[in-house]
């Protein structure tokens, strides 16, 4: 029996679910995958409510789901439940802005840098809002990312790729995109921008909106895709979304769910496709690398995609770096969750295994995939975080 | 751990592999003892698998005590005794010892475990097999659970620090002055291997021994993810959660493993595949012979021949190179099940290493 024929009935209390759960960790009050999930389902399913309260502090990182033995969809009951919460007053004004980074980036970035100065002097006002004042928004940036420039003859000629931004590297990080279009290039791709909005993983608990977000990108990817692109995510969240949520949100729409399905088959986390090229002989490492000792931390999001960890295996290839695996579990933050005033603590709590593994290592750079994992990690520790395919064209261009 | 014993027996061989695990099996809900009952204990891989199993473990930091040949009694939550070779070393040291005064700890708001009550069973089953221990119940507070009801989880994570649990010991040493041994139910950390193990009992001054409780088992989990990180750190490329979908077949040979991984199925080659899928999962396995699809009925024992080759109904070899080990094979009893596991997985992974018949 495959995954998506296993139901409920699936679940065997083995409750190892629990055992995973980082939230769980740290707030031994907080329910857990199984009781919030598979448990209180089935009332659910009946029109009973139980647990509202708590499935808002569920991070979404789907560790749950992943580690259960028959991948009962522990994670995906939970996100339902919270589809189904009714929220007001601040919380709602919040979670609405919150699960629209891409209306918040387009303001802030038509706006940048008056914008960024702004959210700076409203730090301390945040909690108002909803959201912590320990934390600043990152940065929006005021230029736009460009995709590779060349002629019709070179178009014809090369493999594209289609490169899924993510709200993070649109609004906030563009260089971070130029990079990886730059080591595309070097591979010999043609780098198109996919005019995408937000993959809609921020909204899982605003159902209209999310359909929307999918929608939106799969007819936004469709004319590329079917041409034979690849769709490439450096965003680890986003790359799990059009992998494995996009494919189940329209079961009524022939025409979208096939795209669904072949946006999910041609989608490729960046460090995927370096690792096929690497396994092909077509990626030529750099040699002769300084001694450099890198900090790698595993996104959840990652995991999740079933990928094993590509750039870990590409980093570790390169002579003359030393890659420490810091298996330290969640970062914690989880988007905006950690930007919520009433989780930050949790937030940090959960982060704090991370932070020590960190600060144990005392690496020259720490890498990960994910924008807001590297957002924590340079908060919990004086350590800056980049993304490995920032790393590796430093060592490049050395 | 069929799975497991066979990665780290192949590593060991010198191959490279990839495991696509599911998740811990029956350790999420056991404890990891192992019971020789039932098997033929002149079996010629037996004692070398075993002696294989004990070092891995301690290399690992997750050791386990016992030998092949003994037959002792090790006590869980429910207040009765199970008959173990070997064990986890906190389980192990909990076994019970003539004239022994034991201290049966318990915390107060632990749901699933009445230290009272399985004081008291344990006085009972202990005079059935006249033995003479008395067990004494101790229901502790505990600052640090602020909630009314917990699980042994959650002390669990609270005890993974280390200096909580050296907190833990002290609170609990002034009321082992009458007793040489301490039990509780296993909570001392999803993380923590012997040498911590032992630093908690010279904080405390006394043995300690862990029960196993109801799921999920604190110890079975903490011996997986201790096995997991040794097997990473040998080398071994580790797929978590997804299961493997299909094998592909041609001209007698196994090409590749499918996985069902999200989006694109994951397509893993190899010279050598060895099936450990257990009884817990219930994903079918599909065998895809060039387009021709059988499914493995997975309610149906499978069997292996003397080569460790996986057999079909026919009782033919799947493939030259696919290989079976562990609960999932035929003349499967739950008393024996981690041994079995341990042998099958050894045997599977000395031939799939070494491609040919192994003599033990």
């Amino acid at each position: 029996m495959l995954k998506d024929k296993l139901n409920i009935d699936g679940c065997l209390k083995c409750s190892y679910c629990n055992t995973v759960c980082p939230v769980l960790k740290v707030r031994p009050d907080y329910p857990g995958p199984k009781k919030l999930g598979s448990d209180i389902e089935r009332f659910r399913r009946e029109g009973l409510s139980f647990g509202e309260d708590w499935v808002d502090y569920c991070l979404g990182c789907g560790q749950c789901s992943l580690v259960c033995p028959n991948q009962v969809g522990v994670s995906e009951y939970i996100a339902e439940a919270k589809a189904h919460q009714e929220k007001n007053g601040i919380k709602k004004i919040r979670d609405y802005v919150f699960a629209r980074p891409a209306l918040l980036g387009k303001m802030s970035t038509m706006t940048a840098p008056v914008s960024n100065s702004v959210f700076k002097m409203a730090t301390a006002l945040m909690p108002i809002g909803g959201i912590t004042s320990h934390r600043t928004f990152p940065s929006y940036a005021s230029k736009a990312l460009r995709g590779s420039v060349v002629s019709k003859q070179e178009t014809d000629q090369r493999k594209q790729i289609l490169l899924f931004p993510g709200c993070f590297i649109k609004y906030n990080d563009p260089s971070l995109g130029e990079t990886a279009i730059k080591i595309l290039e070097r591979a010999g791709y043609l780098v198109e921008i996919a005019q995408t909005g937000c993959c809609g993983l921020p909204a899982i608990a605003d159902k209209k909106e999310s359909l929307t977000d999918a929608k939106n990108n799969l007819l936004a990817m469709e004319d590329s895709v079917t041409r034979g692109s690849r769709v490439v995510t450096l965003c680890t969240s986003c790359g799990y979304t059009l992998k494995s949520k996009y494919t189940k949100l329209f079961p009524d729409n022939d025409r979208l769910g096939k795209l669904a399905d072949m946006i999910a088959s041609n989608t490729y986390d960046l460090g995927e496709l370096m690792v096929e090229l690497l396994e092909e002989g077509k990626l030529k490492l750099p040699m002769n690398t300084p001694p450099l000792k890198l900090a790698y931390h595993t996104p959840c999001h990652l995991k999740a995609q079933g990928i094993g960890r590509p750039w870990f295996k590409v980093l570790k290839s390169i002579p003359g770096l030393e890659v420490v695996d810091l298996d330290a579990g969640c970062c914690g933050m989880s988007g905006t969750y950690g930007f919520r005033q009433e989780k930050y603590d949790i937030s940090m709590k959960i982060g704090e295994n991370l932070f020590k593994a960190i600060n144990e290592n005392i690496p020259n750079q720490v890498v990960t995939e994910c924008a807001t994992c590297r957002m924590q990690i340079e908060h919990g520790t004086k350590f800056k975080a980049l993304h490995p395919v920032e790393v590796f064209a430093q060592i490049l261009s050395r | 751990m069929a799975g497991i014993m066979a990665t780290a027996v192949s590593i060991k061989r010198g191959a490279k592999v990839t495991l696509v695990t599911n998740g811990p099996g029956t350790l999420a809900m056991s404890g990891g003892s192992i019971s020789v009952q039932g098997m033929d204990l002149k079996h010629p891989c037996l004692k070398k698998a075993m002696g294989f199993f004990t070092d891995m473990m301690s290399a690992a930091g997750c050791e386990y005590k016992g030998e092949l040949g003994q037959r002792q009694l090790v006590p869980n939550a429910m207040g009765s005794f199970q008959e173990v070779s070997m064990a986890p070393a906190s389980i192990w040291s909990g076994r019970p010892v003539n004239g022994g005064k034991v201290m049966v700890l318990g915390l107060r708001g632990l749901s699933g475990f009445n230290a009272n009550l399985t004081a008291e069973l344990l006085t009972l089953s202990a005079g059935r097999l006249n033995l003479q221990v008395e067990y004494t119940g101790k229901i502790m507070d505990v600052p640090w659970m602020q909630t009314p009801s917990f699980s042994t989880l959650d002390v669990a994570n609270h005890l993974e620090d280390q200096q909580n649990r050296d907190e833990f010991a002290v609170m609990i040493k002034p009321l082992l002055e009458d007793y040489n041994l301490l039990l509780m139910p296993a909570m001392l950390g999803l993380q923590t291997g012997s040498t911590e193990f032992v630093r908690f009992e010279e904080k405390v001054g006394s043995s300690v021994g862990e029960l196993y409780t109801v799921p999920p088992s604190v110890v079975g989990v903490r011996i997986f993810q201790c096995l997991l990180k040794y097997l990473q750190k040998s080398g071994a490329d580790i797929n978590f959660g997804y299961p493997i979908q299909s094998l592909q077949l041609q001209a007698g040979r196994c090409t590749a493993a499918i996985m069902d991984t999200p989006g694109r199925k994951r397509v893993i080659k190899a010279d050598n595949f060895i099936l450990a899928t257990g009884r817990i999962n219930q994903f079918d396995l599909v065998l895809n012979y060039e387009g021709k699809v059988t499914e493995w009925d997975h309610e149906e024992e499978a069997a292996v021949n003397e080569q460790r080759q996986l057999l079909n109904r026919d009782k033919l070899s799947v493939a030259a190179n696919v290989y079976g080990a562990g609960s999932f094979l035929e003349g499967f009893n739950y008393r024996n099940g981690n041994a079995q596991a341990i042998l099958t997985g050894y045997q599977a992974g000395m031939i799939a290493a070494g491609g040919e018949k192994i003599e033990c």
